[in-house]
C-alpha cells in the first residue's frame, strides 16, 4: 500500500462540476442543495472560485486527508479512520452513530465537524440515497473513494459498504498504463479524478506528487497537505477556505492583487503542509440532521 | 473539424472564437490543456467572459454579431504588418516565409506524391491523378481574377505527360483553371491583392467602432496569430520550414468555434472568414492548425454524415430530388453547401431565381438563364433582363404558346449566328447550354431532333457553322406557358405532341386538364401518362409543391410519383436520342457541370435518371462511349461500377441498399445491377428537398404538413420564436415523439383531433452502434446494459415503426417496382428491415435485446475481467438485439467497395494491415470503430489506431503530406478536382473525372467592398461585415447592411416573425439590450436528459439572466431578483404572439438575475448585453422560462440557421 494524493492543477480546472456530479452519482448522494456551491452532508466535493463569483481560478474543495486528522482523534465510535497505508481518511458508515453514546458512555457531539479547520468536513446529515444509509443521519465526507479501491482483503465487506471498485481512466491495454499500474491503488482512481474531462487532476502517490511540485516543472505556487494538493503555473494559489456557505473566499481586494501582474511574476515559496490560510477559517456551525434539508 | 480533438494539443495558439468549451465541450479542454502544458496559449474572443475566458491567457470582448468585421480587421492588420518592411514586430524571416508560402507551387510534377488522393500512408503506393502542372501548392493566392471581379481569368493547360485518355496519351487539355501571376503581389488582380482590397475598409478605427474591440487588443491578436503561424518557424532566407509538430518551437494556430459563430444571419460567412484567415496564414492542413467546429454531442458529426439536413442525402451528396422538381422551387431552395447538383461554379442561378420570384407581377418571366456573368443579384425585372448582366439570357413573354417566341438576349453575335444557323429551330431554354466557350442547343421535334453546337476560340468570335446531330426519336416533355392566365400545356400522348388548354382551378394529379388560379404559376409533372400541374405559387412568393400533389401513403408528406419516369421508357431505351449534353474527348471535367444549368425546367427523362444525377454531382466521364458519335452512351460509365470512384460507388450502393435488398447479402443473381434496375431503384429515392426548420413549422400552421415524427429532438424548447413552433405543433394531425422522457414537445398543446404518440426510447448506453465525433472519428459504443423498463433501442423502434408503416402500405410502391423488375421478393419491408437482419416482426416482447436476433461480433467487454475495467484485448462474443443489428448495418455501410457509405469506406475491413499511418501497428479489429489502440507512432497526437476517421483514417484534412505519418491529402485550388475525393482506381485520368464539386457557394471573389454595393447573397470567398437583424447600431446596419437574401425566398425572417406581440412595441428603441443565448455545463440542449436528472437540476436549478452591474444599478436590479425579459416576440411570462393557448403557470416565471461583480468590463457580460440560457421549459424536474419564446428566428441567408446569438430585448423587474 502506498499513500496516495490528488493534485489539482488549478490552471486547468474549468468548473464543469463533472467531479461533483460523478462523486454524487458514485456515492448515491441526495440532491438537496440547489446551487450546490456549498458544503453539505450530500456534498463530498465542490468547486470554489478563488476570485469573484465564478471567475476562477477554480479549485476543488473537499477533505484534505490530513496526515494527523483531528476528526479521527475525537470520534467516539472510531468510525472515522485514517488508512495509514493509502492515506485516505474515511468513515465507516456502519460505525458512525451521530448523537449516540458509545460503549463508554461518550456521546457523539459531531466533534468531527467542529475540529476540522480546513474543509468543513465531515458534515453530518441524511446525505445518501444508498441503502442501508438512506435516511440515516451519518457523517459524510470525501474518502478518496476508499473502499472502492478493490482492496477487498483489507476491507472484507468493502463492496457491501462502498460499492464496486472504480476503474482507472488509464488504458492499460497497450503498455501505456504499465508504469502507472505499479502501484495498485492507481488502478482505481477516485471518481472525481476519473471523470475530470479537462484532466486537471492527477492521482498518484504522495511522494510522486510532491516530487512533481517543483519550480522546474513550471509551478509558481502550490498548497496542500495530507493527500490534497493544489498548484498553479500562473499565479498564487490560496487553498479554499473552510466556509461552507461562501463560494468565493477571497476579497475583491485580494482578488485584484491576484489578478495583477505581480501575482504572475511572484514565485511564491512552497507552502506544502502548511495550509496557513485555512487556519483563518471560522469554526463550523454544528450541522445536525436538518443540514440535509439545506 | 478539419483536424481532430487530440490534434488541438499540437497548437501553440488556441483561439476559441464564439465557443465556450469549458462549459459546452468540457472534454475539449483536456486537449487545450495539453497544448498549454506544452507552452501554448489560449485566447478567447467572445461577447461574454465565459468560464473558458476566465481560465484563458487573454480574453477579448466584442460586441455580439461583429465577428466578420473583427476578422477582416485582423486580416488587414496582418497584411499591413507583413508588407511594411519597417514594422519591427515582424522579422525579415517571418516576412520572407509568409510570401514564400503564398507563392509556393508544386514543383515535382513528374513525381507528384502530393497529388495523390489515396495512400496507405507511405505516400508512394497510390497512383497519381490529374493535377495542374505548376499548380499552386497550398493556396489560390496567386490566381488572377478578372478586373471586374466577376470570375477568375481562365486558362487552358495541357494535362501531364503520361496521363492517358481515350484520345490517347498526353492529349487532354484541361480548361478553366485560373491563370496565375508570378507572385501574389505581382498583379493587382491576384486573389491576395483582391483580398487586400476587400479588407481595406476595415481600418482599425472602423473595426473598433463596429466591434468595441480596442486597437490594442486587435494588435495583440494580429501579433499572436503571426507569431503562431507557419511563417514563424522559418528557415533563413525564406526557405520553407518543416511542418512536423514534434519539432522544437513548432508554431500553429487553431481556431475553435461553435454556435457563437454559426447562429447568426451571417453564420456561414463567419465560418468562411475562418477559412480565409487560416489559409492566408498557412495554418490549414497542419497539425495544430485548421478550423475546428466543436460539436458537443457524441454523434452530431455522425448525424451530419448521415444527411439529416433537409437538402442532403447521406454522406454529403445532393438530394436526387433536385433533379426533378420544378426548377423555380428548386432554385429558391438553394441555400446549402453540397445540396444542389446543377449550380456549380456560378452564382448565376441565384440571381435568376430571385429575379423570378421578385417580379412575379411583371408580364414576362424568366424561363431560363445561361450565363457566366452576373455581378450582383438583380433586384428588378428590368435589371434581370439587362443583357449586360448575362452572357446569354432566354425568356419568354406572357400568353405565348409557341416556343418560337422565346427571346434571346446577350451575346448578340452568338445569338444572331446561332439562330440563323438553326434555320427556324428555336430551342427551349431547357435544351440549351452554355459553358463560356461552347453554346449547344437541342431542338426536339415530333419524330426527330437536332443538336447544334457552336464553339468559339475566344468566346467572342463564333463559328457560323453548326454541328448538327439529328435524332430519330422525339423528345417529349411538358411545357407550360404563362404566369397567370395560362394557355397551354404541351404533352406527349404517345402519338405526337399535343397541347391541352388550361383552365382555372385546382390542379389534380392525373387529370387531363389542369387548373391554374389567377396569380399562380403552373409547373408540370408527369403522372400516369399525362402531365399534370403539381406546383403553384404560394402567396408569400415561395414556389412550393402544391398540397394537392400528395401521392402515396404519407399524408402531408411531399412525394413525387416516380412512375412518371418509367412511363418514359421509350426514351430510356432509345438508341440515338440526344440529351442535353454531348461529351467530347477534348473538353474535360471542368465544364461538365455547366450544361446542367440549362436543363432543369422539365422533368428528367428516365434514360438519365441515375446517370444524370451521378454526372451532375460528380461530372461526366470522358472515356467509355462518351464521344460525339455515341452520345447515347454518354452515361454508360455512370452505371459502370468499375469506372466509379468511391463516392459514386457509395451512392450507387446506397441506391441498391436502400431501395433494393442489402447489397452485400443478397444473391447476386437476384439483383443483377443492370441499367434498368439501377434506374428503377434510383426512381425510388424520395424526391424534394424538404423544408428548412423555420419553414417546416409554418407549414404545420397552414396545414400543409400534417404529421411530424420527432426522433430525439425537443423543438418545443430548442427552436426560436416558440409562438410559431407551438402553433405548428398544435395544428398537426399526428405527432410522434421518440424520447426517453415526456418532453415539452410530447406534452405540448394539441388540437382536439390531433393525436400524439410518445415512443419510449432507451438511453444511449442501453443500445449499441457507431458514432462519429467532431474529429470525424468513428467509435463503437457498446451496449452497457439492456434497456430499462419498457423502453426500446432506437433500432427496435425503427424496425417496429417501419412495420407499422408497412402495414399501412408505405412500402407497396417499392414492392411494386420489384415485381416489375421480376424480383421474387414480395415484401419490401421484409427485405429492407426485418429479414435483412434476421428479425421476424413479432409482438412487443422484451426479448428483442436478449434473444430475438443475435450474431457473433468483436467486443471489448469481457465478463471474466475481475472487477470490470477495460478488457485487455478485443475478443468475439455473441451479441444480441440492437448490438447485432448495429454491427450488421455497420458492415453494410463500411465494407470496402460494396459499402453504401463512401465516407466510411474500409471502416470495416478484415485486412488488418490495410490503410495505416506510418508506423501504425495492425488494426486490432475488423470493425475499426472498435479499434482502441492508444499508440501514437509519429508523436503527432494523431492516435491513428483509435477508432477510424473518415476519409481513409486521415486525421488532418488538407494536409499536403505536411503532417508526418498521416494519410496524405491534397490541397487544390478552385475548379479543380476535390481533395476529398478518394479512389482506388488506378486507371489514369479516368478517375480524375469523377470529381466531387466542392464549392457549392458561388466560387467567385466577392466584388463587394462595402456594404451598399450589393446584398451578400451567397457571395464569394471574402465575407463582409453585416449587422444582425436586430441591432442596437442601426447606423451600422445602414452603412454595412444586413446579410440579406434580398428578394429571395424569404428575406432572413418570416413576415409573421416580425410582428410584435399584442400590447408590445416593435420599435428597437424600446429594447435597449442585446440578448444573447448561452448554454451551461449542467444542462444539455433542450434538457430532457439533464432536467430529469436530480444532480444536474441541483447544480443548476433555474434559468437566469446575466446582467452587468452598471445596467443592474441603473434599473435597480439586485442579484437574485426575478426579471421579465421582453422582446418583440413576447415576454418570459408567456405573453407571446402565438395563436394557441398553452399553460404558463408554474414554470414561466422569468429569469433570476445574476448581477455581476467587478469592474464593468471584467464581468460576464458588457453593459448593454444580457445573456440567458435556453435549456428550460415546462416539463421535467426543473422547469423555467423558455429563452426561445423570446429569440428571433431570423435565418442565415445561406443556411437558414436562426440568429440565436443576437436580438434586442428589454428587462422588467418582477415584483
Amino acid at each position: 500500500m502506498t499513500v496516495m494524493a490528488i493534485l489539482q492543477d488549478v490552471d486547468k480546472c474549468i468548473r464543469c462540476n463533472g467531479c461533483v456530479i460523478s462523486c454524487k452519482r458514485t456515492w448515491q448522494m441526495k440532491a438537496l442543495n440547489p446551487g450546490i456551491h456549498k458544503t453539505a452532508p450530500d456534498q463530498r466535493v465542490i468547486i470554489k472560485s478563488q476570485k469573484r463569483v465564478d471567475m476562477g481560478p477554480f479549485m476543488r474543495f473537499s477533505c484534505w486527508h490530513c496526515e494527523n486528522p483531528p476528526c479521527v482523534q475525537h470520534c467516539p465510535f472510531d468510525a472515522i479512520q485514517k488508512d495509514a497505508a493509502s492515506g485516505a481518511v474515511f468513515i465507516d458508515p456502519t460505525l458512525c452513530q451521530p448523537k449516540q453514546y458509545n460503549a463508554d458512555g461518550v456521546q457523539c457531539i459531531g466533534q468531527c465537524q467542529i475540529d476540522c479547520g480546513r474543509g468543513g468536513y465531515p458534515k453530518i446529515g441524511k446525505g445518501s440515497d444508498q441503502a442501508p444509509y438512506k435516511d440515516l443521519s451519518k457523517a459524510w465526507k470525501c474518502t478518496m473513494c476508499h473502499g472502492r479501491a478493490g482492496d477487498v482483503a483489507a476491507v472484507p465487506d468493502a463492496v457491501t459498504k462502498y460499492g464496486n471498485p472504480l476503474p482507472s481512466n488509464y488504458n492499460t491495454v497497450l503498455g501505456i498504463g504499465v508504469a502507472y499500474k505499479s502501484v495498485a491503488e492507481q488502478d482505481h482512481e477516485p471518481s472525481c479524478v476519473y471523470t475530470c474531462p479537462a484532466k486537471a487532476m492527477k492521482y498518484d502517490t504522495r511522494a510522486n506528487v510532491l516530487a512533481h511540485l517543483v519550480p522546474a516543472n513550471g509551478y509558481v505556487s502550490a498548497q496542500g497537505d495530507g493527500s490534497m494538493f493544489w498548484a498553479s503555473k500562473k499565479g498564487l494559489v490560496i487553498a479554499p477556505k473552510a466556509d461552507p456557505f461562501v463560494e468565493d473566499h477571497v476579497t475583491p481586494l485580494v482578488s485584484s492583487v491576484l489578478s495583477s501582474p505581480f501575482a504572475k511574476a511572484a514565485l511564491v515559496p512552497m507552502a506544502l503542509g502548511a495550509g496557513l490560510l485555512a487556519l483563518i477559517a471560522r469554526r463550523q456551525q454544528l450541522a445536525d440532521e436538518s443540514m440535509g434539508e439545506v | 473539424m478539419t483536424n481532430n480533438w487530440t490534434d488541438i494539443g499540437n497548437a501553440s495558439l488556441v483561439i476559441a472564437w464564439g465557443a465556450n468549451p469549458s462549459e459546452n465541450h468540457p472534454a475539449c479542454m483536456a486537449h487545450v490543456n495539453r497544448a498549454r502544458d506544452r507552452g501554448g496559449k489560449l485566447i478567447v474572443v467572445d461577447p461574454r467572459k465565459t468560464r473558458t475566458a476566465v481560465v484563458a491567457d487573454k480574453y477579448i470582448r466584442m460586441r455580439p454579431g461583429t465577428d466578420i468585421a473583427l476578422f477582416n480587421g485582423l486580416v488587414r492588420r496582418i497584411i499591413e504588418k507583413m508588407e511594411d518592411g519597417a514594422d519591427a514586430s515582424v522579422s525579415p524571416d517571418q516576412r520572407a516565409q509568409f510570401f514564400a508560402f503564398l507563392n509556393q507551387t508544386e514543383t515535382d510534377n513528374a513525381n507528384p506524391t502530393r497529388n495523390q488522393f489515396f495512400t496507405d500512408g507511405t505516400m508512394t503506393t497510390a497512383s497519381s491523378i490529374s493535377f495542374v502542372p505548376g499548380g499552386s501548392k497550398y493556396t489560390d493566392a496567386r490566381f488572377l481574377v478578372k478586373p471586374d471581379g466577376s470570375d477568375y481569368q481562365r486558362d487552358r493547360v495541357k494535362a501531364a505527360t503520361g496521363l492517358v485518355t481515350t484520345d490517347g496519351p498526353d492529349s487532354t487539355t484541361i480548361s478553366n483553371f485560373p491563370l496565375k501571376a508570378a507572385s501574389v503581389t505581382a498583379d493587382p488582380n491576384t486573389v491576395y491583392n483582391r483580398l487586400k482590397a476587400h479588407v481595406a475598409p476595415y481600418t482599425t478605427t472602423v473595426v473598433t467602432d463596429i466591434t468595441d474591440v480596442s486597437d490594442v487588443d486587435l494588435e495583440y491578436l494580429a501579433n499572436a496569430v503571426i507569431a503562431n503561424s507557419r511563417c514563424s518557424m522559418p528557415l533563413p532566407g525564406g526557405a520553407l520550414g518543416v511542418q512536423d509538430p514534434t519539432a522544437a518551437n513548432y508554431k500553429a494556430t487553431t481556431l475553435l468555434y461553435a454556435m457563437g459563430i454559426t447562429q447568426h444571419t451571417y453564420g456561414a460567412q463567419n465560418v468562411k472568414a475562418f477559412a480565409v484567415l487560416q489559409t492566408l496564414m498557412g495554418n490549414m492542413g497542419r497539425a495544430g492548425g485548421g478550423i475546428n467546429a466543436l460539436r458537443g454531442i457524441h454523434n452530431v458529426q455522425g448525424s451530419t454524415d448521415q444527411g439529416l439536413l433537409y437538402g442532403n442525402i447521406p454522406y454529403y451528396s445532393g438530394n436526387p430530388a433536385s433533379m426533378h422538381v420544378d426548377n423555380k422551387t428548386q432554385l429558391a431552395d438553394e441555400s446549402s453547401i453540397f445540396t444542389l447538383p446543377h449550380v456549380v461554379g456560378t452564382d448565376t442561378y441565384y440571381g435568376f431565381a430571385e429575379a423570378m420570384v421578385a417580379d412575379d407581377a411583371a408580364a414576362d418571366y424568366l424561363v431560363s438563364v445561361l450565363a457566366n456573368k452576373v455581378a450582383t443579384t438583380p433586384t428588378s425585372m428590368a435589371q434581370a433582363l439587362d443583357p449586360t448582366r448575362w452572357d446569354i439570357l432566354v425568356y419568354r413573354a406572357t400568353n405565348v404558346a409557341d416556343s418560337a417566341t422565346y427571346t434571346y438576349v446577350g451575346k448578340s453575335d452568338l445569338i444572331t449566328k446561332a439562330l440563323a444557323a438553326m434555320g427556324g429551330d428555336i430551342p427551349l431554354p431547357g435544351d440549351i447550354c452554355w459553358d463560356g466557350t461552347t453554346f449547344r442547343a437541342y431542338v426536339p421535334a415530333a419524330t426527330s431532333g437536332n443538336l447544334y453546337e457552336f464553339t468559339s476560340a475566344d468566346a467572342q468570335v463564333w463559328t457560323a457553322t453548326a454541328t448538327v446531330y439529328t435524332t430519330t426519336t422525339a423528345v417529349q416533355y411538358p411545357s407550360v406557358i404563362s404566369n397567370g392566365t395560362a394557355t397551354a400545356v404541351y404533352y406527349y400522348d404517345g402519338a405526337g405532341i399535343s397541347h391541352i388548354p388550361l383552365t382555372i382551378g385546382t390542379p389534380a394529379p392525373g387529370a387531363a386538364t389542369q387548373v391554374i388560379a389567377s396569380g399562380q404559376d403552373p409547373a408540370i409533372e408527369f403522372t400516369g401518362g399525362k402531365y399534370v400541374l403539381t406546383y403553384q405559387k404560394h402567396p408569400d412568393g415561395v414556389w412550393q409543391a402544391s398540397a394537392t400533389s400528395a401521392i402515396g401513403p404519407f399524408v402531408g408528406a411531399q412525394r413525387y410519383d416516380n412512375d412518371a419516369y418509367d412511363s418514359l421508357d421509350g426514351l430510356a431505351t432509345g438508341g440515338t436520342n440526344v440529351l442535353y449534353t454531348p461529351r467530347t474527348g477534348t473538353q474535360p471535367e471542368h465544364i461538365t457541370d455547366k450544361p446542367l444549368r440549362g436543363f432543369v425546367p422539365r422533368p428528367l427523362r428516365a434514360v438519365n435518371a441515375f446517370g444524370k444525377y451521378m454526372d451532375a454531382l460528380w461530372g461526366t466521364p470522358l472515356s467509355g462511349t462518351g464521344n460525339k458519335a455515341q452520345m447515347n452512351g454518354s452515361y454508360d460509365d455512370a452505371y459502370n461500377t468499375a469506372a466509379m470512384a468511391l463516392q459514386q460507388r457509395g451512392f450507387y450502393n446506397m441506391t441498391y441498399d436502400f431501395f433494393g435488398s442489402a447489397w452485400c447479402q443478397v444473391p447476386a443473381d437476384n439483383w443483377t445491377p443492370d441499367r434498368a434496375t439501377t434506374n428503377a431503384l434510383y426512381n425510388l429515392w424520395p424526391k424534394g428537398n424538404g423544408d428548412d426548420h423555420i419553414t417546416m413549422f409554418r407549414k404545420m400552421i397552414d396545414g400543409t404538413t400534417k404529421a411530424l415524427v420527432c426522433w430525439g429532438q425537443n423543438p418545443a424548447v430548442t427552436e426560436p420564436n416558440q409562438s410559431k413552433i407551438r402553433d405548428g405543433l398544435y395544428n398537426l394531425d399526428t405527432l410522434v415523439v421518440v424520447d426517453m422522457f415526456a418532453t415539452e414537445t410530447a406534452m405540448c398543446s394539441r388540437k382536439g383531433t390531433g393525436v400524439t404518440y410518445l415512443l419510449p426510447a432507451c438511453a444511449h448506453v442501453e443500445e449499441a452502434g457507431s458514432v462519429s465525433n467532431s474529429g470525424r472519428v468513428l467509435q463503437w459504443r457498446e451496449k452497457a446494459t439492456n434497456p430499462k423498463g419498457k423502453s426500446r433501442s432506437d433500432i427496435e423502434l425503427m424496425l417496429r415503426f417501419a412495420k407499422a408503416l408497412d402495414v399501412a402500405g408505405a412500402f407497396s410502391h417499392i414492392t411494386a417496382v420489384w415485381t416489375t423488375l421480376g424480383k421474387s421478393y414480395t415484401n419490401a419491408y421484409d427485405q429492407m428491415y426485418a429479414k435483412r437482419y434476421g428479425w421476424t416482426p413479432a409482438p412487443l416482447t422484451n426479448n428483442f435485446e436478449t434473444a430475438a436476433v443475435s450474431g457473433t461480433a468483436e467486443v471489448w467487454r469481457a465478463p471474466t475481467v475481475a472487477g470490470g475495467g477495460v478488457n485487455p484485448a478485443p475478443t468475439t462474443a455473441t451479441v444480441n438485439g440492437s448490438e447485432w443489428i448495429a454491427e450488421l448495418i455497420f458492415r453494410e455501410m463500411c465494407t470496402g467497395s460494396t459499402g453504401f457509405s463512401w465516407l466510411y469506406t474500409r471502416a470495416y475491413n478484415t485486412n488488418l494491415a490495410q490503410d495505416k499511418h506510418t508506423g501504425q501497428a495492425d488494426w486490432g479489429t475488423a470493425n475499426r470503430a472498435k479499434s482502441r489502440s492508444t499508440a501514437d507512432p509519429n508523436g503527432t497526437l494523431a492516435y491513428p489506431g483509435w477508432g477510424y476517421s473518415w476519409l481513409v483514417n486521415r486525421r488532418v484534412l488538407y494536409n499536403n503530406a505536411d503532417v508526418p505519418g498521416d494519410v496524405t491529402d491534397y490541397y487544390m485550388g478552385p475548379d479543380s478536382a476535390s481533395r476529398l475525393f478518394v479512389s482506388t482506381n488506378t486507371a489514369t485520368l479516368n478517375y480524375s473525372r469523377w470529381y466531387r464539386t466542392i464549392h457549392r457557394l458561388a466560387d467567385k471573389p466577392d466584388t463587394c467592398l462595402t456594404a451598399n454595393v450589393a446584398p451578400h447573397v451567397l457571395p464569394g470567398r471574402f465575407p463582409a461585415h453585416t449587422e444582425p437583424y436586430e441591432t442596437p447600431r442601426e447606423d451600422l446596419a445602414i452603412e454595412w447592411g444586413r446579410n440579406t437574401k434580398g428578394t429571395a425566398k424569404w428575406d432572413l425572417i418570416k413576415d409573421d416573425s416580425n410582428v410584435a406581440a399584442p400590447g408590445r412595441s416593435h420599435d428597437p428603441a424600446d429594447y435597449p439590450f442585446v440578448l444573447t443565448t448561452i448554454r451551461c455545463v449542467e444542462h444539455f440542449q433542450g434538457g430532457p436528459i439533464t432536467r430529469n436528472n436530480p444532480w444536474n437540476v441541483e447544480a443548476e436549478p433555474e434559468p437566469w439572466v446575466e446582467i452587468n452591474s452598471v445596467d443592474a444599478l441603473a434599473l435597480g436590479i439586485t442579484d437574485g431578483q426575478w426579471i421579465n425579459v421582453v422582446t418583440a416576440r413576447g415576454d418570459s411570462l408567456g405573453n407571446l404572439t402565438h395563436d394557441t393557448a398553452f399553460e404558463t403557470v408554474g414554470w414561466s416565471q422569468g429569469f433570476r438575475a445574476r448581477v455581476q461583480a467587478g469592474s464593468q468590463g471584467n464581468q460576464r457580460v458588457a453593459p448593454g448585453v444580457v445573456a440567458i440560457p435556453w435549456h428550460w421549459g415546462d416539463q421535467g424536474l426543473s422547469k423555467g422560462s423558455r429563452a426561445n419564446d423570446l429569440c428571433i428566428d431570423a435565418g442565415d441567408a445561406n443556411t437558414v440557421i436562426p440568429e440565436s446569438k443576437a436580438c434586442l430585448c428589454n428587462l422588467v423587474k418582477l415584483p
